[in-house]
């Protein structure tokens, strides 16, 4: 399989504009309010894409469609259930908070609302996490690009981080928001094409569920959304409520730097809300992109080895010149859309969180803004050198969602904690994080005596949630509380009772 | 008076529509680029299917150029000639990689065969749905805390086996709609607090509910 002319132009145009798109951007950049916030100028609609673009990476579209082709329909339950809920809660109660408490990260409102202890915590956790994040996203690159266009797994990682490490180092946050709305609009435009294509070829949404249902009676549930409590996939309804839905996703939507940061850098609280929203509004198309494929290869083509080819499969046999291109791009769309805000992200977490707090507190601003930029490139080296050792996990996708699980459950119980109940205090925060993460380990170590399904990461993020609750509510109780000073601007209801807070957010709104 | 105008032109607006109008421009010609194969391609479905996106890109690149450009007189000058700068070295390099890269040497009658037995070999394995039952046969590491967590796992279990799926697609529903209830409990001045645009489809509750809706219709559709 060869690339035409036609697409080798649309891959490098896309390629070089957005590199010159990002670039651009740079001169914007002055301080380091400007490369990590984008100087609070981002407005609603430039959020509500890059939140979704974002959120969609490559190994989305490989590994959503590969598990859509194993499991079934119930993959896209990680785009609807286990997203909407999470980012209208995050849209109405916590993205107000963070906005108007001023903060750069989350673990900075951690820190201000519990101690340092517990925002170092959690930005060493996150900036680890983000670091092995991106070495994913870097290798499903890899993986798709070897089959179909012949390149060496090293071509295609050097040239995907050069790209995306040149843009992001230039212009920080406001040129990876701004390349993510060009992203995000070439992914839709090109996975809508291909799952038009698909639909045509195996004769609309009827043909692709006999043809389904025709291969077999182990295919009867790839139609539904929730399997029964003792299926053998990693789905069952129990997880899906339960883990997904009251725990990663929301502790994703509130709780995930990469994703909250633009909300941090909107113009207003309003825009920050609706950026949220807005972004909601766009996911409910997702699955149509990233799981449709997987089913439609499924009946096309039956019997692949390694479901994690399905959508390559298809992108090869299926789409003319042109739009292979254009799926292409999209394809690298969703991956730079992802590595670069990890990126930025990372580089913001250890700059604030570590650097500024832990080791030199009162440089000048431009000091900041230098290291972020040098923290950018040596991620990206970092990521270049993690991504092969993913090879080792056995599917991408599942493999992702595991390192979520681990820290998702206890990160959600203090921030819930924290942002809706002033009675939590710093000791409870802090053995909360710490027990949520023990329960996490000794679950993952356990987990094939005590555990039907295939891989159990649902329940593990649940009851490392309901431990970290405890614990947390317990030890607050016998702890000495905070005082109602040190909470103002912190804890929901007291947000709006701050009368210094509204006089800001007034003056803002006044222009 | 020089610094009235720098002021103007650095004016966060100012700033969005600058940048608006080189995103509409990108997209634009992105669809410019897709017309070619358009008018090229053999097929009729072909023809079809990238003329389409062509259009898609076409229709959103152009709105969003408008809007960017409109009121700033040659403001559209630049993007357009960046980009079409960028378009014309991309064309030329994959040209000349088209031109230089040696062809693929034709496959004999032979090989050709060969090649489909193996693609037919690759998908004729049996077809199974990928899950193996990965439960030991024997309880080997922790034996006291697993025999405790399976215990409590199992009673558990037993609770949530009777619920049918159907009423989980009928709580989940019940679910949408109540997050699509609650947000109206938020007081207008809060959804739009830090705006003074007050518009009524700028109401975030308006879009929660079209959000909650469609949701609605999908589980119940596609729930069990």
């Amino acid at each position: 399989m060869t690339l035409t002319f036609i697409d080798t132009a649309i891959i490098l145009f896309y390629m070089v504009g957005v590199l010159a798109l990002g670039t651009i951007l740079g001169k914007y950049v002055r301080s380091a309010k400007d490369y990590f916030l984008a100087g609070r100028l981002l407005p609603w609609w430039a959020i509500g894409m890059s939140v979704v673009a974002t959120d969609i990476g490559a190994y989305d579209f490989v590994g959503a469609s590969g598990g859509a082709y194993r499991y079934g329909l119930v993959q896209a339950n990680f785009d609807w259930i286990g997203c909407i809920p999470g980012m209208i809660l995050a849209a109405f109660i916590f993205v107000p908070c963070y906005w108007r408490a001023g903060v750069y990260t989350i673990p900075e409102y951690l820190g201000r609302r519990y101690n340092d202890c517990v925002r170092a915590v959690e930005a060493i956790l996150w900036g680890v996490f983000m670091i092995c994040n991106l070495g994913i996203f870097l290798w499903t690159t890899a993986v798709m690009l070897k089959p179909l266009m012949g390149w060496s797994e090293w071509t295609s990682i050097i040239l995907t981080a050069a790209v995306v490490g040149i843009y992001t180092v230039s212009g920080g946050l406001s040129a990876v928001v701004i390349t993510d709305v060009v992203q995000f609009i070439i992914m839709y435009v090109g996975g809508a094409a291909l799952v038009v294509l698909g639909l045509w070829k195996v004769g609309g949404w009827s043909g692709l569920v006999e043809k389904v249902h025709s291969l077999g009676p182990q295919y009867a549930d790839h139609f539904k959304l929730f399997l029964p409590v003792d299926t053998k996939t990693p789905y069952p309804w129990t997880g899906i409520m339960l883990g997904l839905t009251v725990v990663l996703a929301t502790a994703y939507w509130i709780g995930n730097q990469a994703i909250i940061q633009r909300n941090l850098g909107a113009k207003s609280e309003w825009d920050a809300k609706a950026g949220m929203l807005w972004g909601a509004a766009m996911k409910l198309f997702i699955p149509v992109f990233i799981v449709f494929p997987g089913l439609i290869a499924l009946a096309l083509y039956p019997g692949l080895k390694n479901p994690d080819e399905a959508l390559p499969m298809l992108v090869r046999e299926l789409l003319p010149p042109g739009l292979m291109g254009l799926v292409f791009a999209a394809f690298f769309a969703a991956l730079m859309s992802s590595v670069d805000s990890y990126l930025n992200s990372a580089a913001t977490l250890w700059t604030k969180d570590v650097y500024q707090r832990f080791i030199r507190k009162n440089a000048p601003d431009k000091h900041y803004l230098v290291l972020g930029r040098i923290l950018t490139i040596v991620f990206v080296l970092l990521a270049v050198g993690f991504a092969p050792v993913t090879k080792k996990f056995p599917g991408i996708y599942v493999a992702m969602q595991t390192l979520l699980s681990f820290f998702q459950g206890p990160t959600l119980a203090i921030l819930l904690l924290g942002m809706l109940w002033r009675r939590t205090t710093q000791w409870g925060g802090l053995s909360g994080l710490i027990s949520g993460v023990a329960i996490s380990a000794i679950l993952f170590a356990v987990r094939k005596q005590i555990f039907i399904c295939e891989n159990p990461f649902l329940y593990i993020a649940w009851w490392s949630f309901v431990g970290s609750l405890v614990v947390s509510v317990a030890v607050s109780l016998f702890t000495k509380p905070h005082s109602l000073e040190r909470l103002h601007g912190l804890v929901y209801g007291l947000v709006a009772k701050d009368k210094g807070i509204q006089e800001v957010l007034r003056q803002r709104a006044e222009g | 008076m020089e610094d009235d105008r720098q002021r103007e032109k650095d004016s966060p607006p100012q700033k969005e529509m600058r940048v608006l109008d080189m995103i509409g421009c990108f997209v634009l010609f992105f669809g410019l680029l897709l017309l070619i194969p358009a008018a090229t391609a053999m097929e009729v479905s072909e023809r079809v299917t990238n003329l389409l996106s062509a259009i898609v890109l076409l229709v959103i690149g152009g709105a969003m150029f408008w809007r960017g450009v409109a009121g700033r007189r040659r403001a559209w000058v630049r993007p357009v000639v960046m980009f079409a700068v960028l378009m014309s070295i991309s064309v030329v390099i994959a040209l000349c990689v088209s031109v230089f890269t040696p062809k693929p040497r034709p496959k004999a009658p032979v090989e050709k065969a060969t090649e489909k037995a193996a693609v037919s070999e690759k998908t004729a394995e049996p077809l199974d749905s990928g899950v193996a039952d990965n439960r030991p046969e024997k309880e080997k590491d922790y034996p006291v805390l697993v025999a405790a967590l399976r215990g409590v796992g199992f009673a558990m279990r037993r609770v949530v086996e009777r619920i049918p799926l159907n009423w989980v697609k009928m709580l989940a529903a019940l679910g949408f709609l109540l997050i699509a209830a609650v947000v109206w409990l938020v007081r207008r001045e809060t959804v739009f607090e830090g705006t003074t645009d007050r518009k009524w489809w700028r109401d975030i509750r308006l879009w929660t509910v079209v959000v909650m809706a469609t949701q609605i219709i999908v589980y119940l559709l596609l729930g069990t």
